[in-house]
């Protein structure tokens, strides 16, 4: 690919090729039985080019080099009709060259032997659900999705960067049913970049027995009562508020407005950065590229610039935004190394990467003992939240309530709503390393044409003060 | 797109295929996919061209099934005929030493035997330097943010019994909102087959005239329960999410419908809520993955009653029962909702006193169980007292029960529908849509 690449002749400015390859295979057992094995080989190439400050792309799938001259002559042409219309002026500083090669270790690439292996383990994990103390068990399954990703980048002004990652993702969950009710509790989702080392027999065991011993007393307890209380967030719950709440609000083509019609604005304003109180003094959180076995651990961006830690928020205070090369020359406000493209055939804008939230120095025992009336929760069920990223509401699988410092009863349906920055200053504790767990998603979605991209949230549990609790019912 | 593309494109699909199943051997039963589009995405902020990309995408997954097992595989297709059967080769042998690793599983879905469809809509193509000057010529007196999308989209099944169907259409939709100085927002879409410039310019004035309105003082509404009138777009919303679970047989039978109390008699809807599948809409083919063809009109929920959940034929394997042909997923491909009897012009003095919504945003369960969805208002939401508008309110919050909104609250229905085009582009270009009128519901609890 890289000789097709010298030998193109493109009339632009700078001019860049994508070759991605993502083979993906997903997985699901039921009840013991395999349900459905999915797998895909998704490959193509991305063109772009920059003309007199207009960027232009054209996706194919077609690798020899007249298909790849003439996506490029029809990307230059495409950015020569519209380079009037340009909503910003850009450089080829924005698309600075990239060189090495990222390969992280420590994992097991899925390979041909893999399938047999996961669906060995899987069907073991489902024999492992057990009904307990009378509950009907309706379903027990898992569910998993295993990628060997793997982009090559070539640029005019020199790029020649290689990058393969090995990321997975499952969930293991029963849903059972007692007295009419039906509830469903899983393991909170395993996500990162891990192979098959990451989730074997014993693993999976001590899941499903959590999950056998757990649905039974959600089944049985009470809905999580309506009234304010303290919230202690566990990590399964905690990393969705994260990427609700403060990932997607601190996107600065957000808030620049590209994403309006669709994903929607943000409250924060372009002035915000370096004032604004966005959470109590104990909250820090940062872009952490380096993280082992994260999601989206990379030491470039798709666009070529160099991934480094950076605080987005210290003490509290919000400090600097999830924007690309491209947002910080729009904004002026500084940025991380966050643009990043689904596939071949999307081109890259603002994402969140790994947006974690640094620990503090509270044991969860510490956190539980300081609580007279409260409640924790984990393993999400639900979400949603406005378009400026303000009014939010989370479901969790699990509650359990916290009287006079212990935990008593498990309550069923806990939900909880608030407003972001008000809730972010009522952070009252923060959980230290033992309680933090490296977690994320395959599916964030954003952007017009429309984007997946895969994230990483490595949290802390973390005690709220004052929050509005409610459970279930019509 | 020509007809003739199309058809250039089915031809190389069906000669791929025939050759693929030419060469299984004996008890291998094979069902192959094809989906593939040209598309021109522009993209667009404060009324200047954000991002433009064209894609040429075009795949095949290979579904094989040996005795009770089953898997399959997907692969990006170049046109490059030898190329093309030699990467579908090696994705077939994939398949067939993978297949012997997996159980039994009873459910496994043979392909079957039956007639095959060909449907063809074909359109104009539209430059995108005849297009963008219009476009972008009216907009610059406002501040717009949106996406145009054109060009043509492929799908085809081809299965080892000799079923062949092909479906392909031209489409463009320009789905846009509107900003004001004080960051309140209008949304809009124009889509169609042929680009007219007049349609064009009257849906943008409908547009700017309700920003308009959008300027007046905003009013301060408290959170509790309103009576609201749902447009089209917002009922849309609603059903979207109901679709994710709420008339599939197999999230009854696996634990998870949200409509698992009205199934069970435990609960009632509205004698006046219906919804059906009808594929008389149009917007996008009959056909299933495995190439099943499923009735054209089919009562999910019919004056308040459940009549039918839809059933894939693997669910219907499972549990016994009959199958309706639905998509593995059994999400509705093309929704229908019932309207009612309130006059376009008559909707604000309908409402009376209350809100009106124009847009919904990001809803969820928040208890299945109880069919209880969370939600936002978004874009043009305003507070009307007897009969006229009062101005634009600040984004609220509602949790309430499908029980209650299209149950015992469901007060009216519009007589006219809109058809609401799906825009989703996640990995690749949906199709279809659905028709929906708009509604007047009672005490809609607010929250937040
Ligand atoms: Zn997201």
């Amino acid at each position: 690919m890289k000789e097709t690449f010298k030998q193109l002749s493109v009339n632009a400015d700078w001019w860049g090729l994508r070759e991605i390859e993502d083979d993906m295979t997903v997985v699901s057992v039921r009840n013991d039985k395999v349900e459905s094995v999915k797998t895909e080989v998704n490959k193509g190439y991305m063109a772009e080019v920059l003309v007199d400050g207009q960027f232009a792309y054209f996706a194919t799938t077609r690798a020899d080099q007249p298909s790849l001259q003439y996506a490029f002559d029809q990307a230059a042409g495409r950015a020569n009709e519209l380079k009037k219309y340009n909503l910003t002026n850009f450089a080829t500083t924005e698309r600075p060259p990239a060189q090495g090669s990222y390969k992280p270790n420590a994992q097991q690439k899925f390979n041909n032997d893999s399938l047999k292996e996961i669906v060995d383990r899987f069907v073991y994990s489902t024999q492992n659900l057990k009904a307990t103390g009378g509950i009907d068990v309706i379903s027990r399954s898992v569910r998993g999705l295993f990628s060997n990703k793997s982009m090559r980048y070539y640029s005019s002004n020199g790029s020649d960067y290689e990058q393969n990652l090995t990321q997975s993702q499952y969930t293991l969950s029963m849903t059972g049913s007692y007295e009419g009710d039906n509830q469903t509790l899983g393991n909170g989702t395993k996500v990162g970049q891990f192979g098959l080392e990451s989730f074997d027999k014993m693993t999976l065991l001590q899941e499903a027995e959590e999950i056998s011993r757990d649905l039974e007393l959600v089944l049985k307890a009470d809905n999580c009562p309506t009234d304010t209380r303290d919230l202690l967030i566990m990590p399964d719950q905690m990393y969705l508020q994260v990427h609700e709440s403060i990932g997607h609000p601190l996107e600065i083509d957000r808030i620049l407005g590209d994403e309006r019609n669709y994903a929607g604005w943000s409250f924060v304003n372009l002035e915000d950065f370096g004032n604004l109180q966005y959470g109590s003094p104990l909250l820090n959180v940062t872009f952490d590229p380096t993280v082992q076995s994260e999601m989206a651990s990379y030491d470039f961006d798709d666009t070529g610039a160099p991934a480094k830690k950076t605080y987005l928020i210290k003490e509290g205070k919000l400090l600097a935004g999830i924007g690309s090369l491209e947002s910080q020359k729009r904004s002026g406000v500084k940025g991380v190394a966050c643009s990043r493209m689904q596939s071949w055939n999307r081109p890259p804008i603002d994402r969140m990467a790994n947006i974690n939230v640094e620990c503090g120095d509270s044991s969860l025992d510490d956190m539980i003992a300081a609580t007279e009336k409260g409640v924790l929760m984990r393993s999400n069920k639900s979400w949603s939240i406005d378009d400026y990223r303000n009014k939010f509401q989370f479901g969790c699988e699990y509650g359990q309530l916290i009287e006079d410092g212990k935990l008593t009863k498990v309550v069923k349906n806990p939900n909880y709503r608030g407003v972001c920055t008000p809730f972010w200053n009522n952070l009252k504790m923060v959980g230290d390393a033992s309680t933090m767990q490296v977690s994320g998603s395959f599916f964030c979605g954003k952007g017009e044409p429309n984007q997946i991209i895969r994230v990483g949230h490595a949290v802390p549990a973390a005690l709220f003060s004052n929050i509005e609790v409610f459970g279930g019912g019509k | 797109m020509s007809k003739e593309k199309s058809m250039q494109i089915k031809d190389s699909f069906y000669k791929l295929s025939d050759k693929l199943v030419n060469s299984l051997n004996s008890g291998e039963e094979l069902t192959l996919n094809f989906h593939g589009e040209h598309t021109n995405f522009l993209r667009f902020n404060q009324s200047k061209v954000r991002q433009s990309t064209e894609v040429q995408q075009y795949s095949v997954s290979v579904d094989l099934v040996i005795d009770n097992k089953q898997m399959s595989r997907g692969f990006n297709i170049t046109f490059d005929e030898d190329q093309d059967y030699k990467e579908a080769l090696a994705t077939l042998k994939y398949c067939q030493e993978q297949l012997p690793h997996l159980q039994e599983f009873n459910a496994v879905v043979s392909p079957q035997a039956g007639e095959g469809s060909e449907r063809i809509v074909t359109a104009q193509k539209l430059e995108v330097n005849t297009v963008v000057p219009q476009m972008l010529g009216e907009m610059q007196s406002v501040d717009m943010a949106g996406i145009f999308t054109s060009g043509p989209v492929y799908q085809g099944v081809v299965n080892s019994k000799g079923q062949k169907h092909w479906f392909s259409n031209d489409s463009f939709y320009f789905d846009y909102s509107l900003y004001s100085a004080k960051q309140k927002a209008v949304k809009n879409c124009y889509a169609g087959k042929e680009w007219n410039e007049a349609d064009f310019k009257s849906n943008f004035e409908v547009s700017k005239q309700l920003l308009d309105k959008m300027n007046l003082p905003e009013v301060n509404v408290q959170k509790g329960k309103h009576r609201v009138y749902l447009s089209p777009s917002a009922v849309g919303e609603i059903v979207g999410t109901m679709s994710w679970g709420g008339f599939s047989m197999g999230a009854y039978k696996k634990g998870y419908s949200p409509l698992k109390k009205l199934k069970d008699g435990e609960e009632i809807l509205s004698g006046k809520f219906s919804v059906q599948e009808n594929f008389e809409l149009g917007l996008c083919p009959q056909f299933n993955e495995v190439g099943e063809v499923s009735s054209p009109v089919l009562n999910l929920v019919n004056n308040g009653k459940l009549e039918n959940f839809l059933t894939s034929t693997m669910t219907a394997k499972e549990f016994g029962l009959e199958s309706n042909f639905a998509s593995s997923s059994e999400f509705p491909r093309s929704v229908v909702i019932k309207p009612g009897q309130v006059a376009k012009e008559d909707v604000l003095k309908e409402l009376d006193t209350g809100l009106y919504v124009d847009n919904l945003h990001y809803i969820n369960w928040s208890d299945r169980m109880s069919a209880r969805l969370t939600g936002m208002t978004r874009f043009a939401c305003f507070w009307v007292e007897k009969g006229e508008i009062k101005g634009p309110i600040k984004d609220l919050r509602f949790d309430e029960s499908l029980y209650n909104a299209f149950g015992s609250e469901l007060d009216s229905l519009t007589s006219h529908s809109e058809i609401i085009p799906e825009t989703s582009t996640y990995f690749q270009r949906s199709i279809g849509g659905m028709s929906s009128p708009g509604m007047f519901i009672n005490n809609f609890n607010f929250t937040l």
